[in-house]
C-alpha cells in the first residue's frame, strides 16, 4: 500500500481525480492535520476580529453583536493630514533601516565566515549576540550617555576640532541614531541565520571552484552566496513582511520636540492620540490599513525574486 | 546545487592567495574584534553596576571597574519566588519549543512537495496569517472561549507556529534535493518516515536555529502570560523580572501623596542585575547550539 | 381555629428557636450570611508583592464574611491586561481602573452606575460630597467609579512637583534663599562663578516634562491648565502672551549656562546622576524622589544637602506651584456591571469608605498589628516596626506587604500611617525623627504652594473634537520651544506661534470652561 510511481488515472472525472489526489496524498494531509487546526483555532477563528474595525465596539455585545459603523474609522484616519506625515515617516524610516540593517548580518556572517580561528570565530560570535537580549530602555539610555552635549561623542568630535553636535535633538541625526543602534543591537543574532545558511553550502563546491583557480573572493562571489541565496531573499520579503512595525518603545523614548518631525511614527502618533487604549476599533482599524500596505510590499518584492532569483514565499 | 551524501567537515581555510590576502585576513580579525569591544563594553558595565554599589553607580562613579561590591542586589531579586518562576519558565520554554518545532515541521514538510495536490492552497492559508490577526482582544476571546485560561497550554497553542520560523524552516526543506526523497519513497517510505528519518536530520543547522529562535522567545515573553495567567504560582520568570525594571516608575506614581521611595538608589543595579539573570540561561544554552552551525555540520549520513 | 392558632403559634416558636441560634453567632458586622467570595484586580508592584493570606485579609473575612480574592497582574503591564478583560467582557468583581478607562468605558455600561445607589452608599457618597472639585470625576454627571481617596491622619504629609535647591551653596556663598526668579538667577549666577562646572538646574525625561513642571510657576501653563490669578478660568498656556515669559526667562538661564544644556534629553538616571554626584543645583521635581538623593551626596560631603524652598516670586508677582493631589485620583475602583453580586459588592466598598473599613485596610487588625492611642490615633505596635525594619531600604513596603495594608490589596480610603509610622522609625532616635518630622511638615504648607485642579469631564462629543484639536496644536508647539529656550529663535517669533494656533487653542478652552461650569453647576 504505498502511493509510490507516476500512476496515470486513465477515467479522468474531476471527482475521480480529487479522490485519487488525495489518496495519494493522504499522508501529507494527514501531517498537514494539527497545523490547519492550529491555524484554524487560533488565527483564523480570532481574525474575525478584523470586523471591529467597522464596528462600533461594544464589549457587552462582542464582535459579532456590536452595531455596524461603516467605514467611519478608516475616514478619521484617512481625513487627517498628520496621520500621511507620520506615515510616510513610518515608511522613509523603515526603508532606510531596511538598507543598512539587513545587508549588515549577510556581510557580517561571511566575515566571520572567513575566519581560520574556530575559538575565535566563537567567541565573538557569542558576544556579539548578547546585545540582542538588553531592553530598549537601557539601550536608549546608552545612546543619551553617548550622545549628549557631554557624552563621549561629543568629546571626541570636540577633540578633533569639530563643533559640539546636538546628536539627540536634531531631526537630522535621528533616522542615523535609531538605525545605527539597531545594527549594534541586531547584528550578531541577525547573522545566526544566515551561519546556519553558511553551514549547509556543499563543500564540494568550494573544492571545485579551487581546482578552476577561484580565489577567496570569486569563492564568495560564486559559490558562497548563491549558495545562501535562498534564504537571503527569503528574508528580505519576510523583513519587508515587517515594514510597517516600528520599535514603538524605541521611537517613543528617542523622540523630543527637536527630531519629532521625523521621528514621529504611526504607532507614536495613535498612542498620542490616547485613543488606542480604549478605543479598539480605531486601532484594529489603523492595523488593518498597515497589514494591507505590508502585504503590499511583500507581494512586489515577491514577484521581483520570483522572477529574478526563482525563490519565493508562494 | 547537489548535497553530498556523505560526511563532510569544513576544512581549515587554506592558505592562498599572495599579500592581498594577508592584508584581508589581518583587516578582518581586526574589524570583528573592534566590534567585539564595542558590544562587550556595555554589557560588562552592565555586570560590573550589577555588582556594585546603587549610590556609586548613581554618581556615575562606575565605569571601568565595580565600586564596593555587593550582592544585595542580587539577594534582592532571588528574594521570593523566583525559583518557582524560574521553573515554571523553564517548562513553559522546553515543551512550548518542542511543540513549537514539531508542529512547524509538521507545517512545513507539505508545503515543500511540488506534487502535493493543495500546496497552493495551504500556502496561501499560511501566508495570510503574515500580514491579518484579529489583534489582542479577539485572541483572549478565543484562549477563553476554547478554555485554556490560566493553564500552560494558554502559553503554548496559541503560539503553537510562529509562520515566520516556518517559512524559513520551509526554505531549509526545500533546498534538500528532490531525488532524495523521491528514492525514500520508491523505498517504500511514507512521508511521515521521510519527514522524520531524511528530512529533519538532514536539516539540523536551520532546526537548532529555530530551537535557539523559539526557546528564546518563549524565555523572554511575558505578554500572554500577563493577560492568560492568573494564578500567581504559574507565573513564568520575564513576568516578574519586567515588573522588577518597570518598578522605581510604578512606585513613584503610587507616591502622589508623598510616600517615600527607598528604591530609588537601587534602581539601576537592580535593572542590570535583572538582564544579566534573564540573560545568562541563554548564554548557558548557546555554546550547545552553537556548535551546529559554527564548526561545520554532519550533512547527512543517508545512504542513497 | 383556635387549634390552628395554636399550631401556628408553636410553629413560629419553633421557627423563632431554630433562627435564634444562627442569628446569635452572625455577627451583625457580616454583610452576608453566606460566606461569599469577591474578586479584585489590581495592578501589583514589583516591590510590594501581594500576599494571599494577610491578616487584613483574615480580618475582613471575620467581620464581614467576605472572601476577598485578590488578582493582582504585574503593574509594569496593568493597562494591557485591563484593556483585555473589560474589552473581552471577562471581569472581575471589583478593579482598579483609572478616570480615561472609567469615562470610555462607563459609557459603554461596562460598570455599575454609584450614583444610582446613592442611599446605599452612604459613606463613599459623604466623603464625595464633601469635595466639590470630585464631582470632575463623574461621566455625564454620574459617579461610575470611587476614586482611592487619602485618609487623614497626623503624619500624612504633602508633596509634590516642588523647587529642590542646594541650600549648603546657599550658605557657602552667602546667598539668601531666592525670592524672584530674578533672585535665583543672579544666585546661581554666584555659584556658576565659583563652581564652574556645575549645570545649574536640571530635569528629567525631556522638554515636555519639564515645561509642565516649571510653566506654571513661572506664570503660565504648558498645556491647558486652570488659572486662578487670571480670573479662575482654564487657559492653553502656549497660547497666552505669559508663555513668552516661561521662555524668554528660561532662555536666560540658558544662555548663561544656568540651565542644564541636556535639559530636553536627560533620562531619569543621568538626571539622578546629576543631583547625586552634586553637579546640580536644583529641580523643579518630586520632592520625595529628589529626597532620595540626598544620603548619596552626603556621602560626597556631609554639609551638602538638597532642600525644598518655596516657589520663588515670577515676573508677574505671582507666587505658586503646584502640590500632588492629597487623593489617588486616577487610581479608581468600579464595580462590572456583569458582576453576579452587585449587591453584595455596593456594601463592601462603602464599608471600605467607613472608618472602620479604612482603620481595617490601613491597620489591619485592632490589638494584633496595631492600638489606639489616648488621641484615637491608630498607632502600629512596636514590636512589628522592629521585626520590619531590617532591611531599611525596602522596610516601608516590607511591613506593608506582610500585613496587606496601605496601598496594598484593596484600598479605596488609604491611610498611609504603618508607611509613615516604618519611615520615622527609621531615623532613629527621637532627636532625629523629630528633626525628620519637623523637615517634611514645613514643605506642605509653604508659601505660594497650591492645590491641584482637576480636569472637568466632558462629553463624548467634546472629548473627540478637543483631542483633534489638542494634538494639532501640541504638535506645532512642542516642533518650537526647544528653539526659543536654546535661542535659536528670537523671543518675538512667538507671536507667529501664538497667532497660528489661537483659534484653536481658544476653542479648546471654550470647550474646558463650559464643561467646568457646567460640572460645577453654573
Amino acid at each position: 500500500m504505498t502511493a509510490s510511481g507516476p500512476i496515470r488515472a486513465y477515467k479522468n472525472s474531476l471527482p475521480n481525480r480529487a479522490i485519487k489526489a488525495i489518496r495519494r496524498d493522504r499522508w501529507l494531509f494527514l501531517i498537514m492535520l494539527l497545523p490547519t487546526a492550529y491555524y484554524v483555532l487560533f488565527c483564523y477563528y480570532p481574525m474575525f476580529g478584523i470586523l471591529v474595525a467597522f464596528k462600533n465596539f461594544m464589549p457587552k455585545e462582542g464582535i459579532w453583536g456590536s452595531p455596524w459603523y461603516g467605514l467611519r474609522y478608516m475616514r478619521m484616519i484617512f481625513a487627517d493630514s498628520y496621520f500621511w506625515h507620520v506615515f510616510i515617516n513610518t515608511i522613509v524610516l523603515n526603508l532606510a533601516n531596511l538598507a543598512v540593517t539587513f545587508p549588515a548580518p549577510i556581510i557580517f556572517a561571511l566575515l566571520l565566515n572567513e575566519v581560520g580561528s574556530l575559538a575565535y570565530k566563537k567567541t565573538v560570535q557569542t558576544i556579539t549576540y548578547l546585545p540582542h537580549f538588553l531592553s530598549v530602555v537601557v539601550i536608549v539610555g546608552m545612546i543619551n550617555d553617548m550622545f549628549n552635549s557631554t557624552g563621549i561623542v561629543n568629546t571626541i568630535v570636540k577633540s578633533l576640532g569639530g563643533e559640539q553636535q546636538s546628536f539627540l535633538t536634531s531631526a537630522g541625526w535621528f533616522r542615523p541614531l535609531y538605525i545605527g543602534s539597531n545594527v549594534w543591537t541586531n547584528i550578531g543574532w541577525d547573522s545566526i541565520i544566515y551561519l546556519a545558511a553558511l553551514s549547509g553550502v556543499d563543500m564540494q563546491l568550494y573544492e571545485a571552484a579551487r581546482i578552476d583557480g577561484a580565489g577567496r573572493w570569486k569563492q564568495t562571489l560564486h559559490v558562497t552566496l548563491p549558495g545562501i541565496l535562498p534564504t537571503i531573499v527569503i528574508m528580505l520579503i519576510l523583513a519587508m513582511g515587517r515594514i510597517m512595525n516600528v520599535s514603538f518603545q524605541k521611537i517613543w523614548l528617542m523622540m523630543n520636540g527637536g527630531n519629532q518631525q521625523v521621528a514621529d511614527v504611526i504607532s507614536t502618533y495613535v498612542y498620542q492620540r490616547g485613543i488606542v487604549k480604549s478605543d479598539f476599533s480605531y486601532a484594529t482599524g489603523v492595523n488593518l490599513f498597515q497589514s494591507l500596505i505590508s502585504l503590499f510590499f511583500v507581494i512586489i518584492t515577491n514577484t521581483i525574486s520570483r522572477r529574478a532569483t526563482e525563490t519565493s514565499l508562494w | 546545487m547537489t548535497v553530498n551524501t556523505h560526511a563532510a567537515k569544513r576544512p581549515a581555510p587554506i592558505r592562498e592567495g599572495g599579500v592581498s590576502r594577508s592584508v584581508f585576513v589581518a583587516f578582518n580579525y581586526f574589524l570583528l574584534f573592534l566590534m567585539m569591544l564595542v558590544t562587550l563594553y556595555p554589557l560588562y558595565l552592565t555586570v560590573i553596576v550589577s555588582i556594585s554599589n546603587g549610590a556609586n553607580v548613581m554618581r556615575g562613579e562606575v565605569g571601568i571597574l565595580p565600586v564596593n561590591v555587593t550582592l544585595e542586589t542580587y539577594r534582592n531579586i532571588f528574594k521570593g519566588d523566583i525559583l518557582l518562576y524560574m521553573r515554571n519558565s523553564v517548562l513553559y520554554t522546553v515543551l512550548g519549543t518542542f511543540v513549537n518545532i514539531v508542529m512547524s515541521c509538521l507545517c512545513a514538510y507539505p508545503l515543500t512537495r511540488k506534487s502535493f495536490c493543495a500546496r497552493k492552497f495551504y500556502t496561501a492559508m499560511v501566508t495570510v496569517t503574515l500580514f491579518f490577526s484579529g489583534g489582542m482582544v479577539p485572541m483572549y476571546l478565543a484562549v477563553n472561549t476554547f478554555g485554556l485560561m490560566d493553564s500552560i497550554w494558554a502559553l503554548i497553542l496559541p503560539g503553537a507556529i510562529s509562520t515566520y520560523n516556518m517559512i524559513i524552516i520551509r526554505t531549509a526543506f526545500a533546498s534538500l534535493p528532490d531525488s532524495l526523497i523521491e528514492s525514500a519513497q520508491l523505498d517504500g517510505a511514507n512521508d511521515l518516515t521521510i519527514l522524520f528519518r531524511i528530512v529533519i536530520p538532514l536539516s539540523k543547522a536551520t532546526l537548532s536555529t529555530m530551537v535557539l529562535f523559539y526557546a528564546v522567545s518563549h524565555w523572554n515573553s511575558y505578554f500572554d502570560a500577563m493577560l492568560y495567567i492568573r494564578t500567581k504560582t504559574k507565573y513564568p520568570l520575564q513576568i516578574h523580572l519586567r515588573n522588577l525594571l518597570v518598578a522605581g516608575i510604578a512606585s513613584e506614581e503610587l507616591q502622589a501623596a508623598g510616600t517615600g521611595q527607598a528604591f530609588a538608589v537601587t534602581e539601576r543595579t537592580m535593572r542590570a542585575a535583572t538582564i544579566i539573570v534573564s540573560t545568562l540561561p541563554i548564554l548557558i544554552v548557546y555554546p550547545f547550539v552553537q556548535r551546529y552551525f559554527v564548526s561545520g555540520v554532519m550533512i547527512g549520513s543517508v545512504k542513497g | 381555629m383556635r387549634m390552628t392558632k395554636l399550631l401556628s403559634m408553636l410553629l413560629a416558636l419553633v421557627m423563632l428557636l431554630a433562627v435564634l441560634p444562627a442569628t446569635a453567632e452572625n455577627p451583625s458586622t457580616w454583610l452576608t450570611d453566606e460566606l461569599t467570595t469577591i474578586t479584585v484586580m489590581r495592578g501589583e508592584n514589583a516591590l510590594q508583592p501581594l500576599k494571599a493570606d494577610t491578616i487584613k485579609l483574615q480580618t475582613i473575612k471575620e467581620l464581614l464574611n467576605i472572601e476577598l480574592v485578590v488578582e493582582a497582574p504585574p503593574s509594569a503591564n496593568y493597562n494591557d491586561t485591563k484593556t483585555a478583560r473589560i474589552n473581552s467582557n471577562d471581569m472581575p468583581d471589583i478593579m482598579l481602573v483609572s478616570t480615561s478607562d472609567v469615562r470610555s468605558f462607563a459609557r459603554k455600561g461596562m460598570f455599575v452606575n454609584l450614583s444610582e445607589y446613592r442611599d446605599e452608599l452612604p459613606h463613599l457618597f459623604a466623603l464625595l460630597d464633601a469635595d466639590p472639585s470630585l464631582s470632575m470625576l463623574t461621566v455625564d454627571g454620574d459617579f461610575y467609579s470611587a476614586p482611592s481617596l487619602q485618609r487623614l491622619n497626623k503624619f500624612v504629609r504633602r508633596s509634590g512637583n516642588l523647587f529642590n535647591f542646594r541650600t549648603d551653596l546657599l550658605a557657602k556663598y552667602d546667598l539668601e534663599a531666592p525670592k524672584t526668579f530674578d533672585d535665583l538667577y543672579d544666585a546661581m549666577l554666584v555659584i556658576k562663578q565659583n563652581e564652574p562646572e556645575m549645570v545649574g538646574l536640571t530635569c528629567r525625561s525631556g522638554t515636555r516634562k519639564f515645561m509642565d513642571r516649571v510653566s506654571y510657576p513661572l506664570g503660565s501653563g504648558s498645556s491647558i491648565y486652570y488659572d486662578a490669578d487670571k480670573g479662575g478660568v482654564w487657559l492653553y498656556g502656549p497660547a497666552h502672551e505669559e508663555f513668552k515669559g516661561v521662555l524668554e526667562y528660561l532662555n536666560k538661564l540658558y544662555e548663561a549656562d544656568l540651565l542644564d544644556h541636556d535639559y530636553a534629553t536627560n533620562t531619569k538616571d543621568q538626571w539622578a546622576q546629576k543631583l547625586s554626584n552634586g553637579t546640580a543645583m536644583g529641580t523643579i521635581d518630586n520632592d520625595g524622589v529628589v529626597r532620595n538623593y540626598v544620603a548619596p551626596l552626603q556621602q560626597i560631603d556631609p554639609s551638602y544637602n538638597i532642600e525644598v524652598l518655596p516657589v520663588p516670586e515670577n515676573a508677574l508677582g505671582e507666587k505658586r506651584i503646584e502640590l500632588a493631589s492629597a487623593d489617588w485620583t486616577d487610581q479608581q475602583w468600579v464595580i462590572a456591571t456583569s458582576s453576579k453580586k452587585i449587591e453584595l459588592c455596593l456594601k463592601f466598598l462603602d464599608w471600605c469608605y467607613s472608618e472602620e473599613g479604612a482603620i481595617v485596610n490601613g491597620y489591619g487588625k485592632e490589638g494584633v498589628t496595631f492600638y489606639f492611642d489616648e488621641n484615637g490615633d491608630a498607632i502600629v505596635m512596636p514590636e512589628l516596626l522592629e521585626e520590619y525594619s531590617a532591611n531599611p531600604a525596602n522596610a516601608a513596603y516590607d511591613i506593608q506587604i506582610a500585613l496587606g495594608v496601605g496601598l496594598n490589596d484593596v484600598s479605596p480610603y488609604v491611610d498611609t500611617g504603618v508607611q509613615m509610622q516604618m519611615e520615622i522609625y527609621l531615623k532613629g532616635d527621637a532627636e532625629a525623627q523629630a528633626a525628620y518630622l519637623d523637615m517634611v511638615s514645613k514643605i506642605g504648607p509653604m508659601e505660594g504652594n497650591r492645590e491641584p485642579v482637576l480636569a472637568p469631564p466632558l462629553s463624548e462629543a467634546q472629548t473627540e473634537r478637543y483631542t483633534e484639536l489638542l494634538l494639532k496644536v501640541e504638535n506645532l508647539v512642542w516642533q518650537e520651544v526647544d528653539k526659543y529656550i536654546k535661542g535659536e529663535e528670537p523671543i518675538e517669533n512667538w507671536d507667529n506661534v501664538i497667532a497660528t494656533i489661537k483659534a484653536d487653542a481658544e476653542e479648546m478652552e471654550e470647550i474646558y470652561n463650559e464643561a467646568w461650569n457646567a460640572a460645577l453647576g453654573k
